[in-house]
This record gives C-alpha cells, sequence and structure tokens, in this order.
C-alpha cells in the first residue's frame, strides 16, 4: 500500500506535501491535551501494522488499519498517520522519504473518509449497528486509499484503465480484511473500554 | 489494562513476523559473463514481470526487461562496471540497487582469453612447471568456485541486511512517544502562556 521511492513523478511528489501538510497543520490545531496518550498507542498500533502478515493464498498482504486509526481518533488520524509515516520510510525503508506526502494524502485521507463514515452510525439505529459501521468504515479508508493510489498513478503516467483494474482486484482482499479487522477491533472496544471510541469530537 | 495486553500480543506477532511485506529486496551474482538480477519482496515473494532497467555509471540506459517467474533477470553487461538497477514491480512498488563492479567475486573478461585480464590479481606465474594456459583455466575454475562458495553467504548477509529489527521497531515506539511527548509539553507551554 505505500508508494515507494522513485514511481511517482516529481509534480506528484510535491503536491502529495502540498496537499498533505496544511492538512496537518490543521488537524493537528483540532488536538487536546487529553488526547495525546490515546494517539500515541494508536499511532503506535499503526506503526507495526505494517509488519504484520496476512498469507493470501500465494500471496500475503500486510494490515494498514488505517480505517481503524480513522474510526479511533477521527480528523487527528491525520498526524498519527503522517508520523507512523515518517517513523516507517526512515527506520524501515517502507514507503520512501519523498513519497511521505503522497503516502500521507492516501492513507490519512482514507482514514479521514472512514472517520466520516464511521460519524454516519448516529443517523441509523440497529443492532450491532457500531460494529457494521466500525466494518464498513474500515474498508471504506481501504477504498479512499486505493482511489488515491489510483490517481497518483495515473498522473504520473500509467494507462488509467489498466491502473484502475489493478488497484481493485489489489484492494478487494484487503478491503474485506481490513473492515473485519476494524470491526473485531471496535468489538472488543466497546466490551472493553467504550470511552475510548465515544469522545472523539469530529 | 487491555490495550497494554493488545500491544504486547503485537510484539510477540512481530517476534515471528520480522520481514517486511512489500519491500522489495535486490539480490545480484554473476554466472559467466552473465550478471543475474534477482528480486524478491521481503516476505520471500519473487518478483514476477517486474520491469527492469538497467543504467551504467553515465546514466545511460543500457538494458532493460521484464523478471520471469523466479524473479530473475540476466543479461550480458557490455562492461562490469558499477551499475544502477531499478526494479518496478507495479502497484507504487519499485526500488533501486546500485551494483557495485568491484563487490562482485569475479568479474568475467571482457574479451574471451585475453591474457591481460589477469591485470589486477597477483602474478600466476609462481609455478613456472605448468603452462600458462591451465593457469588461466585454473584461476578461472577458482574464480568460479569461490563465487559458488560465496554465493549463499551473500545471500544470508543480504536477507540480514533487509530484517526488520526488533530494536528499531522498539526505537520506533520511543520515537512516537517523544514525538507526541514533545508536542504535549508544546501545548501545555503555550496555554500556560495564554
Amino acid at each position: 500500500m505505500h508508494i515507494s521511492d522513485g514511481v511517482l513523478s516529481g509534480p506528484v511528489l510535491l503536491a502529495g506535501f502540498a496537499i498533505a501538510l496544511p492538512i496537518a497543520a490543521y488537524t493537528l490545531k483540532k488536538v487536546d491535551l487529553e488526547d495525546i496518550p490515546k494517539i500515541s498507542v494508536v499511532t503506535a498500533a499503526f506503526f507495526v501494522a505494517s509488519l504484520i502478515h496476512v498469507p493470501i493464498g500465494v500471496s500475503s498482504i500486510h494490515l494498514i488499519l488505517n480505517g481503524l486509526v480513522g474510526i479511533i481518533l477521527g480528523v487527528r488520524a491525520f498526524p498519527a498517520i503522517l508520523l507512523g509515516l515518517v517513523l516507517q520510510a526512515i527506520l524501515f525503508g517502507h514507503g520512501g522519504v519523498s513519497v511521505i506526502g503522497v503516502n500521507a494524502v492516501m492513507l490519512g485521507g482514507g482514514a479521514l473518509c472512514a472517520a466520516w463514515v464511521w460519524q454516519q452510525r448516529h443517523r441509523f439505529n440497529f443492532k450491532n449497528r457500531d460494529v457494521v459501521f466500525a466494518a464498513l468504515g474500515g474498508a471504506f479508508g481501504i477504498i479512499c486509499s486505493g482511489v488515491v493510489l489510483a490517481v497518483a498513478m495515473v498522473t504520473t503516467g500509467e494507462a488509467f484503465f489498466a491502473m484502475a483494474a489493478a488497484v481493485f482486484a489489489y484492494h478487494i482482499p484487503l478491503m474485506l480484511i481490513e473492515g473485519a479487522v476494524a470491526a473485531a477491533c471496535v468489538g472488543f472496544i466497546l466490551r472493553v473500554k467504550p470511552s475510548i471510541l465515544n469522545n472523539v469530537k469530529t | 489494562m487491555n490495550l497494554k495486553q493488545t500491544f504486547l500480543l503485537l510484539i510477540c506477532l512481530l517476534l515471528s513476523h520480522t520481514a517486511l511485506a512489500h519491500k522489495l529486496n535486490v539480490f545480484t551474482y554473476t554466472e559467466g559473463d552473465q550478471l543475474v538480477i534477482e528480486s524478491y519482496f521481503a516476505d520471500g515473494k519473487r518478483v514476477q514481470n517486474g520491469k527492469i532497467k538497467i543504467y551504467n555509471d553515465k546514466r545511460e540506459l543500457i538494458n532493460e526487461g521484464v523478471t520471469n517467474e523466479k524473479g530473475q533477470y540476466q543479461f550480458k553487461p557490455p562492461v562490469m562496471s558499477d551499475m544502477r538497477i531499478v526494479i518496478d514491480a507495479g502497484m507504487g512498488h519499485a526500488t533501486e540497487f546500485n551494483f557495485k563492479a568491484a563487490t562482485m567475486p569475479s568479474s568475467p573478461p571482457p574479451t574471451t582469453n585475453d591474457s591481460t585480464s589477469t591485470d589486477n590479481k597477483p602474478a600466476p606465474a609462481s609455478n613456472p612447471s605448468v603452462p600458462a594456459i591451465d593457469e588461466q583455466k585454473l584461476n578461472a575454475l577458482i574464480e568460479q568456485s569461490v563465487a559458488n562458495a560465496v554465493e549463499p553467504l551473500t545471500r544470508e548477509i543480504n536477507e540480514l541486511k533487509n530484517k526488520t529489527s526488533l530494536s528499531d521497531i522498539i526505537g520506533g515506539f520511543g520515537l512516537i512517544a517523544g514525538a507526541l511527548g514533545l508536542f504535549a509539553y508544546m501545548k501545555t507551554r503555550k496555554e500556560q502562556k495564554n
């Protein structure tokens, strides 16, 4: 899911930073002092999630968890993901330093979409509503990230339809897994400490 | 604290899965006068149909192609110079590898049976009773077998180098806590001033 160094063209990389930095600055302003421990725990989870493999047939997929980060942190997910990406790029060579902007827009944008989906749960009222919306949010986070990935690749010069099809095929299993993981985590948190989810102000 | 337990579980999982998916690793070795490039994802999966481009030390494109089902691509470089190898596995996964000619255990002669190709090596004339042609053959043989013997070692070193270390992960946790702590500190100072 992380785009590597040397794939995207210069203007796309710059556009990534140009979009990511104002969003990061804006969302960072929304961070209250009492949110910080929670943000740091969730950032740590995001940071290590990419190292865990889920084998799928002959291949393997690693978790992204950006949807779950969005559900738990709301708009504060964006700076959390940015920090996680910076550390992944520097310590593991996962992604790349020049691509941090684009990757932040891709994964952080997905997290913001997931946060939005999660907020929509208040409009409905049915059994297991929160778990269902967590699954939707987790899956939706991946879809949004896939769209940003496709846009970044196409603006760099990949053929549109081939790229869109590849991205689509690649993200369906990931989407299902992320949805299931988000639902499981939210279900667990609801039983154990629901206040983690309740105090999200967006 | 259940979150704590969850993260302990995460760390335990990490200990058994210390490879990185979707990060590309490159490994090169020579086979005769051919340079073999092997590329695989960090989880061990071979990069199939990855686009390969090879540039020489003057940044000119000298060869390009596609990796086979074993993730390998081999070609005959015009000269064994330093090269930059770029592999694009699609979906935003790409890597660059700087090939250093000097690190290769055996550099193939630019022309066949050219006696000047052994220039930099210790003078082979230590045993005058053996004819010169045999010495050359012997040299080539030694070089080849040394290369074969060293190959698994280089492979292992390469794998070790690309492994995620636990200390990096723990260091990452520390950096996250530190960065957010610093942010909290600056925020409290600002609030105190107001």
